[in-house]
């Protein structure tokens, strides 16, 4: 067989996808060699995620390990197996603490590690493997309040809010019409019908939404890379919103050991296009925000939330996609068996409230009847 | 095609004049080509440049690996600048993907002395359909299917080998 120099070799592997790349370079030692070039990698991840193309992005990238490491990092979502399993049947002896979560923060002083400046994120949206929107944040958006507000409010990353005070890139400038053939939409009332422009939208939007930690030299994806859900025609009649994320381990920070990182992307429709001309109906990027709840719902603080980013950057991940998605679709069914059982225990103390109520006053009738008889 | 014409001259082709010139190669058969399809070669276009006689020697390339580097340089050559966003435009476009896909139709040896030509010869339209060849075979095999495919020898330690395997585990399965 003929071979190759290590050239022709390397002109070759530059052609592959970051996966092969990693496959190739087990074959042989010179393959190795040449499959560890980060010139490779830079390119694999730049052509992956368009925000890595910025040379601010590619000094951080490289202080904090390399596009190899980077990729590695963040080509892989988060697996989450722990999710609690809500016993349905008898009253789960944890559900009123999850449900209230008192945070067990107080005793912790290991915010130095993961203060607001720290991290960046990356995020890029894409519209069937068109990359539609890129941005850069660096540190956290308004975490900088001198008396701490930010730690106690909830925690929440607008990307349009952050950007609309930074008058750069102002809100829904964004669109998604050009680039896609997007269906036209005859009018409203047959779109809440068929919905045809919405499962478009539920099948072809993407998104990565990373986190880099400069410190601690990590990164990591909070994305599920396509929507797990949403909801349309909300809260206006032009709105969709699309909700992305993943379950973030949260050990020992909340009492439920888990804590859902909610990625909300909104669309607002401009025009509506219409089949005659073959126009396509337009669509406005209004929202991208990030968020994290507890499994009761409640919005976490930012204190809470940083330490949870901090958890995200070195838990496990798992390239099978399935397997994620599965964790996300265990972990919403354990928050509505949850908000169910809160819901239960709630109705059984408004009717143990309302019998006592009555004992109590017939109890009181029967003493006055007693006194007045008595007179 | 292989002629055994003499040096650089001119000579009819299509009812125009067109220049040609002639490629010697190292099992010294002579080839005969149009400059315009010569001159996608990096190299021959240097050469052409230097001048000289009695045809361009290219001694690291073999007379089959060269008829089917100039095939693809004629049927490149032949496009003239297309005006964009014409229907003839879009149709030559897809001509021209439907040939370099029949031309790649070859085994593995034939594609790497193909690589190795279009190098040294510097055609780059050629070096990138040829590696891009290459890597879609190479995308979705294993690492020991890739050695198989090249006839490459596992030459990693256990050691090494171990080391491998944990870097990427659960990231490159």
């Amino acid at each position: 067989m003929a071979s190759l120099s290590a050239d022709l070799f390397y002109d070759i592997l530059k052609r592959l996808d970051a996966a092969a790349l990693a496959r190739a370079g087990c074959a042989c030692a010179d393959f190795r060699a040449i499959s560890n070039d980060e010139d490779l990698w830079e390119n694999a991840c730049t052509s992956l995620w368009p925000s890595t193309r910025r040379d601010d992005v590619r000094s951080l990238i490289v202080s904090v390990g390399g596009f190899r490491k980077f990729y590695a990092d963040c080509f892989t979502l988060i697996l989450n197996k722990d999710v609690p399993v809500v016993q349905t049947n008898e009253t789960n002896p944890f559900a009123e603490e999850w449900a209230e979560s008192d945070y067990y923060y107080d005793d912790m002083d290991e915010l130095e590690n993961s203060l607001p400046s720290d991290f960046v994120s990356l995020i890029d949206v894409w519209y069937k493997d068109h990359a539609l929107y890129s941005k850069v944040i660096w540190g956290i958006p308004n975490s900088d309040g001198a008396n701490g507000w930010f730690y106690n409010c909830p925690f929440r990353v607008d990307l349009f809010h952050h950007s609309a005070e930074n008058n750069e890139n102002n809100n829904g400038e964004v669109f998604l019409s050009t680039i896609s053939d997007l269906p036209s939409v005859p009018s409203m009332e047959q779109e809440r019908k068929d919905g045809k422009l919405w499962r478009e939208l539920n099948d072809g939007i993407k998104l990565s939404w990373i986190i880099v930690n400069r410190k601690m030299k990590r990164a990591v994806n909070l994305t599920s890379w396509h929507p797990l859900g949403g909801q349309r025609h909300w809260p206006t009649d032009t709105d969709f919103v699309l909700r992305f994320g993943s379950v973030l381990p949260a050990k020992e920070v909340l009492p439920c050991q888990v804590a859902e990182c909610i990625l909300l992307m909104k669309f607002r429709m401009i025009s509506m296009g219409s089949e005659e001309s073959g126009e396509s109906s337009t669509l406005a990027l209004t929202e991208l925000s990030m968020q994290i709840e507890d499994m009761g719902g409640v919005h976490l603080n930012g204190r809470c939330s940083l330490l949870l980013l901090k958890e995200a950057l070195s838990c496990h991940r798992s390239r099978n996609y399935d397997e994620v998605l599965e964790s996300c679709n265990l972990y919403l069914k354990a928050q509505s068996e949850l908000k169910e059982e809160k819901i239960r225990s709630e109705y059984r103390f408004d009717t143990l409230c309302i019998v006592s109520g009555i004992t109590i006053f017939g109890a009181i009738c029967t003493m006055c009847y007693r006194r007045f008889e008595n007179f | 095609m292989a002629a055994a014409d003499s040096c650089d001259g001119i000579s009819t082709s299509g009812g125009g004049w067109e220049k040609t010139v002639t490629l010697v190669s190292s099992d010294d058969a002579r080839f005969e080509v149009r400059e315009a399809a010569a001159s996608l070669s990096q190299t021959v276009r240097r050469m052409i440049r230097a001048g000289g006689d009695g045809g361009i020697p290219l001694p690291k390339v073999d007379a089959r690996t060269l008829s089917t580097v100039l095939e693809y340089c004629n049927k490149h050559a032949a496009v003239p600048a297309p005006a964009p966003e014409s229907s003839s435009a879009e149709a030559a476009a897809v001509d021209l993907e439907w040939f370099d896909k029949e031309l790649m139709h070859v085994d593995l040896a034939t594609l790497c002395s193909l690589i190795r030509a279009a190098d040294y010869l510097e055609v780059a339209g050629l070096l990138d359909l040829t590696c891009k060849t290459v890597a879609d075979m190479i995308k979705s095999k294993t690492a020991e299917e890739i050695r198989q495919m090249f006839g490459i020898q596992n030459d990693f330690t256990p050691e090494e080998e171990e080391q491998l395997s944990r870097e990427n585990a659960g990231v490159f399965e």
